[in-house]
């Protein structure tokens, strides 16, 4: 159990979309890198340190690619490293690149939180409405896939013992996978014809179909839709004005800490990724407070 | 007034020659359980897809079809969907979407019942039928059963007067039929749906149902009461009798007809009087002196490594010329992760292809391939000489020349199955090896098959089902064996399996243990009961 399953899913939707518009826009160090130690918060809150430890080379490897990549291909800069044939490579774009690996990881991670807050069905679900029978295609396909396998898996069984794909030679056994396929074809299509037969004598097809919204709204909704545009406003502001604007040729370090107003336009969007840290992690806690009083 | 009443329903398909329905009558009460049998081709799912407007089949229809005195075609779509219920036989394929909530709430929402009132819907017809613990499941993941279930909340979430059963259990392991059947029974007792139910599974229904129709040849035959069915039924019907009954009407009895195995236990007592002591001969577990054709040692398998054992430890022969009944079992193409398999004494994996070893899926339209049956089988013998020949002897066994040119999706379970077991005698195998080869069949096509096999067996073919069917098991096999944790248990013959057993057998047993001499079959009991009542003056 997750905060996120008690919360109705347009909430966790709309909260992980503005986290991932604030963190690809991005640009300053001092409002990225809170950014991405929220997403390496979240994302062991959810899965547990040790499954965290076992993804870091995989994360590292990705970092270093993004910076080897700038590095050695801008050559912008003030301050010059070495020459590599005859070309300068610069600090400046190796920490370009590294911030940019920086924002694809953490771009990355909120993802995966996204994925495991809301699972494909409550993500549908946020769909129903608008596109009913989007939806429904949807559910379909995803209904039909598992079963479109299991016969495919029983055909060139029952196929294999009749000797049929035992046949020595390349073109005959290709042509006995394609008269698997074939029998794969015809069977759907008559299962897709019973189908259709449910789904009339169900109703299909009546005009005022309704969808059924399994999603409950709570207070826990409101009270956060409510925090999450107190501090939208002001989390978005140093990106529409401008000032949160960063350059990374030339480096100026005097501009790597930004003034107390910049830092507390910083802060909103800060909290909007750390928020979800706080609601799952302290679920957690309570998890384990309950198990170890047991 | 009849809640339905069908009157001269005639009914042909679209391009096809002869009638499907010719004049069918019948007039069924509020409240009523019908149940309607029949072999199969006979017109039973014509009949019931007729009841239900969005259903109905294609084709040219006369007379007239009244649900409370409105005509059907009358009916408005929204009454027509919901009033009445339908629930096909195969339950993979009626199911839309992918989880059981939104399965069963489709109706609901098609139908246009108003958002909040869906959950509470779904919720009814659920708990109902015990599955609200499947809510939030993935259909792809419940059992055939569990499905078969869901497919009748979803029916009954519409809140039904009229449930059309179409075989729905003919598909389903012997524990899940008997759920579906109870709930069924619940529907119609507790809330009093009408239900009319199409089955082969006499058994257990004959005790429950108001009424049993009788379908041959596309019309309608005797409508009774089930005692009444069985004291007037004639040569043709008696197959279709459930075994106790039957015995009692073979025997001649006389009386009320007893319909469960304790109104037959009452009956034969009061008959035949005196208690006999059950005498079991003895005889061998394994017969000595024969050719052993297979054998596996010591087998296990799972299907993936971190899942459960599928078998474990499992070892067991066939001799040649013996028909094994092994309930449950793993054949064929799967290697095992362990252990040794010896066919013909040689050591080696199981082989598919010529002289060897075949195997018939539970669904036999996975073998067919082509657009006829000639083609089906020619498949078979391309690149042998003397294939015409065998093609052309088996037709004439199998009685397939009358269906040469049909495409094998139209044939009848029974058709196809035949046609299945052709293809793979064509390979003509030593060892053959069937899954569910009577799920779907009728009384008679069971019986022919059961010939066929007891035939093939003559010829020295070793041959290993895997079935739910006792009574099929206990007529056609030679030994038997129980597939059960992982393994087999009990593997003994089929006499000493079969009346070894108290609850794990078939009809006739149950009802002669301790009465008669042991018998297996219901032939075998009304001998049994003639020559008791022969002998005691």
């Amino acid at each position: 159990m997750t905060y996120a399953d008690r919360l109705h899913p347009l909430t966790v939707f709309v909260f992980y979309s503005s986290i991932l518009v604030l963190t690809m826009t991005a640009t300053h160090p001092a409002a990225l890198l809170p950014l991405f130690v929220s997403a390496i918060l979240l994302r062991g809150v959810q899965i547990g340190a040790k499954k965290m430890l076992a993804g870091t080379p995989v994360a590292l490897l990705l970092l270093l690619t993004v910076a080897a990549i700038n590095l050695f291909l801008v050559h912008r800069g003030a301050k010059i490293l070495f020459f590599l044939n005859g070309r300068p490579v610069t600090l400046e774009a190796g920490l370009a690149g590294l911030s940019s690996g920086v924002m694809i990881l953490t771009v990355i991670l909120f993802c995966a939180c996204l994925a495991r807050s809301l699972p494909g069905d409550r993500m549908l679900s946020l769909f129903a409405r608008r596109l009913p029978r989007f939806a429904l295609l949807l559910r379909m396909a995803v209904g039909f896939l598992p079963r479109f396998r299991l016969r495919y898996r029983e055909i060139s069984e029952a196929r294999g013992a009749l000797g049929v794909a035992s046949e020595k030679g390349t073109i005959r056994k290709i042509r006995a996978r394609l008269s698997d396929l074939s029998i794969l074809m015809t069977l759907m299509l008559e299962e897709s014809m019973d189908r259709a037969d449910g789904m009339r004598a169900r109703g299909y097809g009546l005009p005022g179909a309704t969808r059924a919204a399994t999603e409950p709204k709570s207070r826990r909704d409101a009270v956060l839709a409510v925090l999450l545009i107190l501090l939208l406003v002001p989390a978005l502001y140093p990106l529409f004005s401008g000032r949160g604007d960063w350059n990374w040729y030339p480096l100026d370090r005097t501009a790597l800490v930004p003034d107390l107003s910049l830092a507390l336009f910083f802060a909103a969007g800060t909290a909007i990724a750390v928020l979800p840290v706080i609601l799952e992690g302290k679920e957690t806690l309570k998890w384990h407070i309950l198990r170890s009083r047991i | 007034m009849a809640y339905l009443a069908v009157t001269d329903l005639t009914f042909t398909y679209h391009g096809a020659a002869a009638p499907a329905l010719t004049g069918c009558s019948l007039s069924v009460e509020e409240g009523e359980f019908l149940l309607v049998i029949g072999p199969s081709g006979c017109g039973k799912t014509t009949l019931l897809r007729s009841l239900k407007p969005a259903l109905a089949p294609y084709g040219e229809t006369t007379g007239t079809v009244e649900l409370d005195g409105t005509p059907l075609d009358r009916l408005s779509p929204r009454d027509a969907a919901t009033l009445i219920g339908f629930v096909g036989q195969d339950p993979e394929r009626q199911t839309v979407t992918d989880t059981v909530f939104a399965e069963i709430a489709f109706g609901l929402e098609s139908t246009g019942v108003d958002d909040p009132l869906i959950a509470g819907r779904v919720a009814e017809a659920a708990g109902f039928l015990g599955i609200s613990h499947l809510a939030a499941r993935k259909i792809a993941e419940l059992s055939g059963g569990e499905k078969q279930l869901v497919n009748l909340a979803a029916a009954l979430a519409l809140r039904p007067r009229l449930l059309l059963l179409d075989e729905p259990v003919a598909r389903l392991d012997p524990p899940a039929k008997l759920r579906f059947l109870s709930a069924v029974r619940r529907i119609n007792e507790e809330a009093g749906v009408t239900v009319i139910l199409v089955c082969h599974d006499t058994e257990e229904l004959f005790p429950a149902v108001d009424r049993v129709a009788m379908m041959e040849n596309g019309s309608i035959g005797s409508v009774l009461p089930p005692r009444e069915f069985v004291r007037r039924a004639e040569n043709g019907i008696v197959p279709f009798v459930p075994t106790v009954p039957r015995i009692w009407l073979l025997s001649g009895g006389a009386g009320e007809p007893p319909l469960s195995v304790r109104e037959g236990r009452a009956w034969l007592k009061e008959t035949l009087g005196a208690k006999t002591p059950a005498t079991v001969p003895e005889k061998d577990d394994e017969p000595s002196g024969k050719e052993e054709l297979l054998s596996a040692r010591d087998l296990w398998f799972r299907y993936g490594r971190n899942d459960p054992d599928v078998v474990a430890n499992l070892s067991c022969t066939l001799f040649a010329g013996e028909i094994l009944a092994l309930l449950k079992l793993l054949a064929g193409i799967l290697r095992p992760v362990a252990g040794t398999i010896r066919y013909e004494g040689k050591k080696g994996f199981l082989k598919a292809g010529r002289n060897a070893i075949a195997y018939l899926p539970q669904d036999p339209a996975l073998l067919f391939a082509s657009d006829t049956v000639r083609e089906e089988l020619d498949e078979m013998t391309s690149g042998t000489p003397d294939g015409a020949a065998a093609t052309s002897e088996l037709v004439e066994r199998l009685s397939l020349g009358g269906l040469l040119d049909s495409h094998p999706y139209d044939l009848s379970g029974g058709e196809q199955t035949r046609l299945a077991l052709a293809k793979l005698l064509l390979l003509s195998p030593r060892v053959l090896l069937l899954d569910e080869p009577t799920a779907g069949l009728d009384p008679v096509a069971k019986t022919e098959l059961c010939a066929l096999l007891r035939e093939l067996a003559k010829t020295g073919c070793g041959i290993v089902v895997a079935t739910h069917d006792l009574t099929f098991a206990s007529e056609t096999a030679d030994r038997a064996a129980a597939f059960f944790n992982a393994n087999l248990t009990s593997p003994a013959d089929t006499f000493r399996f079969f009346s070894g057993n108290r609850f794990y057998t078939t009809q006739a047993v149950r009802l002669t243990r301790d009465l008669t001499r042991v018998c297996l079959t219901a032939e075998e009991a009304v001998a049994a009961i003639r020559e008791k009542e022969g002998g005691t003056p």
